[in-house]
């Protein structure tokens, strides 16, 4: 545009002077009087060429400047192509185009396996552990339902001896983002269905995350081998987050089922007893975790847990006993790295669980009477010596629940990741049960592999990569 | 009252005041948060978003980018954030269940807040045949991108239309900032394919396989890798063949990450005498190194000075 007007301005210029020039020449022949009116024309004329001089120059600069920065550029990228060039004779494959696929509509499908090996003094001393085990098939399924819920399906099929496996809904629940769904600006996801109740660390693992073997004491002998799972409605939502830290809440109302299933420690002492116990009441779970990053290398997370019962009505016997559970749960955890590489870290772990049991009247045969607190305890120290490998020891104790005995454990382990889809463990492990005064010491050597395929899941928190 | 209906009622006040306290407090700087899972597209936010952005990089520059722990605090800064900077394909397959953590669907994958990074990009190494008996392959191909710098140059207008387009109010700042890193990136490259045009032909041997595009660019050659398949921990077996094969070749060079383990990297230096040279596929490693240009001048003069080759000092400084 600019040039266009002063190619324009040049040319008014131009017919400006033809226009003083053409009279002037007249006016010089017929009128000598006028001749210093003339000297004056022609200096004007003289002016106006001057300045229609300038103006070319000025025309020729800025169309010098508009046309440089883009020469440049211009000039860079030829010389970029012409150096790709020397090298990109032909062009590059490209590669193939994305195909959605109908099963992209499938959900995402992960197999996880346990095979553990069993040997010592177990069978003899407690009549429990086959030597060869095939412990856990775990099938997790998952899929984004819409754009705020996501399904998740994990069944378990576990050996429970005798060559027979059973089969159990570990956790099947949606999982809501509350922003999207009812419009509230939030960080908060409720989970519906069933789930691993959110009490300590321990707890909410599944077997083939663990750190050890088997879970630690507190857990194994106050809520059972694989921990406790629950029907009903979780909120997980951080608090507040910053500099210090973060703060996350979980708040859980389940059943109260979870303790009289016959795979709980409650239900077996009730199947023992002769009792068959139910509950059509919720148990309420709170948890508040801190966790603080004190630079890249080093991090801590202490929670606080506490379940109960509602007043009388939680888990009834077929006695007429109304028993109300509570529990409560301190943990944990600290991370050390070496360095940025993560070829060497240590993690230390702690978990202190108390539960309280009211067993109110009438009393039911075979089960105590008042109120029955049990509590463990257990301690986990774990060294990473290679990009894939950890050595570790854990030491704890518990009361068993519902009953009078009480164990201490010791384990010494070796977990080796062969890829991410391949792991081996070795664990030696003394447990000492006491009951009413006799002993019992057993020795077990624990030998296990753990094998995923399908869609793998990234590495459990504990493990530095 | 019913203890049913107590504990109903007292889980839906618990609940109303836990929504109410964590509603997510407005930004009042006024920036934008900006989520970037890997350094290079933190520096890339930086870079052309200045004082609009406030960035977050999830991946530390040394760390191994394919397997980040979601912490409940890379969760928290999460929730709040306005944008997410992603390769995409399955280099991350971490993000997912971060992302759900987090909670906040605006950059789920396919939302306006998730900017796939590796979009409309060529891939190399796109396997023909998908078995986890090759070790972990990438489903889709090589995800490493932003090793070559050709391709970080189109990420950078990838980040500045994102930027412009959430910040529209600053669209003719972001697009002028955007200008200038492309200017600045491709005098870069101009500069290296001349200066280090020796690298053409020299052969290398890698640990993992995320140099591909680097070594492309700029002619190298990769003569073998110190994992036998990807992410399959070297054995004594493979690398007495790759000794063997490099005495053979003649490879003096390897080029080891920050997060790979020194042990066999060291084996083959000392039964070859080569040269181990510890590079980041990212700016901010080593420390001070955070820019851009600065870290592709860094790898490229670490691995040319390991090769023996003269250079010429940069010609603009």
């Amino acid at each position: 545009m600019l040039r266009i007007l002063m190619r324009d301005g040049r040319a008014a210029l131009f017919g400006a002077a033809v226009l003083v020039l053409a009279p002037l020449a007249s006016a010089q022949e017929s009128d000598t009087t006028k001749d210093k009116s003339n000297d004056e024309l022609r200096a004007l004329l003289q002016q106006a060429l001057d300045e229609l001089h300038d103006l070319h120059g000025r025309v020729d600069e800025l169309e010098g400047q508009k046309a440089a920065p883009k020469s440049d550029d211009d000039d860079l990228e030829a010389q970029l192509q012409a150096l790709l060039g020397e090298d990109e004779a032909e062009p590059a494959p490209q590669s193939p185009p994305r195909t959605v696929f109908p099963s992209a509509y499938n959900p995402r499908i992960g197999v996880f396996m346990d095979a553990v090996t069993n040997f010592g003094n177990e069978k003899e001393k407690l009549g429990t552990g086959d030597s060869f085990s095939l412990r856990e098939t775990e099938i997790d399924l998952s899929l984004p339902l819409s754009p705020f819920a996501e399904g998740v399906l994990v069944y378990s099929i576990e050996d429970q001896g005798n060559g027979e496996f059973g089969s159990t809904i570990e956790e099947g629940y949606a999982s809501i983002t509350l922003a999207d769904l009812i419009g509230v600006d939030t960080p908060a996801r409720v989970r519906v269905g069933r789930f691993r109740l959110p009490f300590g660390r321990n707890n909410r693992l599944h077997t083939h995350d663990l750190p050890q073997v088997d879970r630690a004491a507190p857990v194994t002998y106050q809520f059972g081998e694989e921990g406790i799972s629950g029907n009903g409605l979780l909120l997980e939502t951080p608090l507040a987050s910053g500099d210090a830290g973060t703060t996350s809440l979980e708040l859980a109302a389940v059943n109260g089922d979870v303790f009289t299933g016959s795979e709980g420690l409650l239900g077996e002492a009730a199947s023992d007893a002769g009792l068959s116990i139910t509950s059509d009441a919720p148990l309420g779970v709170a948890r508040v975790s801190h966790f603080v990053s004190f630079d890249p290398l080093h991090d801590l997370e202490v929670g606080a847990t506490y379940l109960s019962g509602v007043n009388g009505h939680t888990i009834v016997t077929d006695a007429g006993t109304d028993i109300v559970p509570r529990a409560a749960g301190l943990d944990a955890t600290v991370r050390m790295r070496d360095d940025e590489s993560g070829q060497g870290s240590w993690l230390f772990q702690g978990e202190l669980v108390r539960t309280n049991f009211d067993f109110g009247s009438p009393a039911a045969a075979g089960f105590p009477t008042g109120n029955e607190a049990t509590s463990g305890w257990s301690l986990t120290a774990q060294r990473q010596i290679g990009p894939a490998s950890y050595v570790g020891v854990r030491t704890g104790a518990s009361d068993v629940l519902a009953s009078t005995d009480k164990v201490h454990e010791q384990s010494a382990y070796w977990s080796w990741y062969a890829d991410e889809f391949f792991r081996v463990r070795v664990q030696g492990q003394h447990l000492s049960v006491a009951d009413f005064g006799a002993d019992e010491s057993v020795w077990r050597g624990l030998v296990q592999f753990t094998w995923n395929f399908g869609a793998h899941l990234p590495h459990p928190y504990w493990v530095n990569r | 009252m019913h203890p049913m209906t107590r504990l109903t009622t007292t889980l839906t006040a618990i609940v109303l005041l836990g929504l109410c306290a964590t509603t997510r407090a407005q930004d009042d700087t006024g920036r934008l948060k900006v989520i970037a899972t890997m350094p290079t597209y933190g520096a890339l936010a930086r870079d052309i978003g200045g004082d609009l952005v406030d960035v977050v990089v999830l991946c530390r520059p040394s760390q191994d980018a394919h397997g980040v722990t979601a912490l409940p605090s890379l969760m928290a800064q999460i929730s709040g954030a306005d944008l997410l900077l992603y390769t995409g394909l399955d280099a991350e397959m971490w993000l997912d269940g971060m992302l759900r953590g987090s909670g906040n669907a605006r950059l789920l994958p396919g939302n306006a807040g998730a900017i796939e990074m590796s979009s409309g990009m060529t891939l190399k190494e796109v396997p023909t045949m998908l078995s986890r008996a090759q070790g972990d392959l990438h489903a889709f191909g090589n995800p490493h991108l932003w090793t070559d710098p050709m391709n970080v140059r189109s990420m950078g207008a990838r980040v500045t239309d994102a930027l412009a387009a959430a910040l529209p109010a600053h669209a003719a700042e972001i697009q002028a900032r955007g200008q200038a890193f492309h200017t600045r990136m491709t005098k870069a490259i101009v500069d290296w394919l001349t200066r280090y045009k020796g690298l053409k032909g020299q052969k290398v041997v890698v640990y993992h396989q995320s140099w591909v595009y680097f070594l492309d660019r700029f002619g190298l050659v990769e003569a073998g890798t110190i994992e036998p398949k990807p992410r399959v921990t070297p054995t004594v077996s493979h690398l007495d063949e790759l000794v063997k094969s490099m005495n053979e070749l003649g490879v003096s060079v390897v080029i080891r990450e920050p997060f790979s383990h020194p042990d066999a990297s060291d084996f083959v230096q000392k039964a070859t005498g080569c040269k181990v040279v510890e590079l980041s596929t990212h700016p901010g490693y080593p420390e001070g190194v955070d820019d851009i240009v600065a870290h592709f001048e860094y790898n490229l003069h670490t691995l040319a000075d390991a090769l023996g080759l003269d250079v010429p000092p940069p010609s603009d400084g």
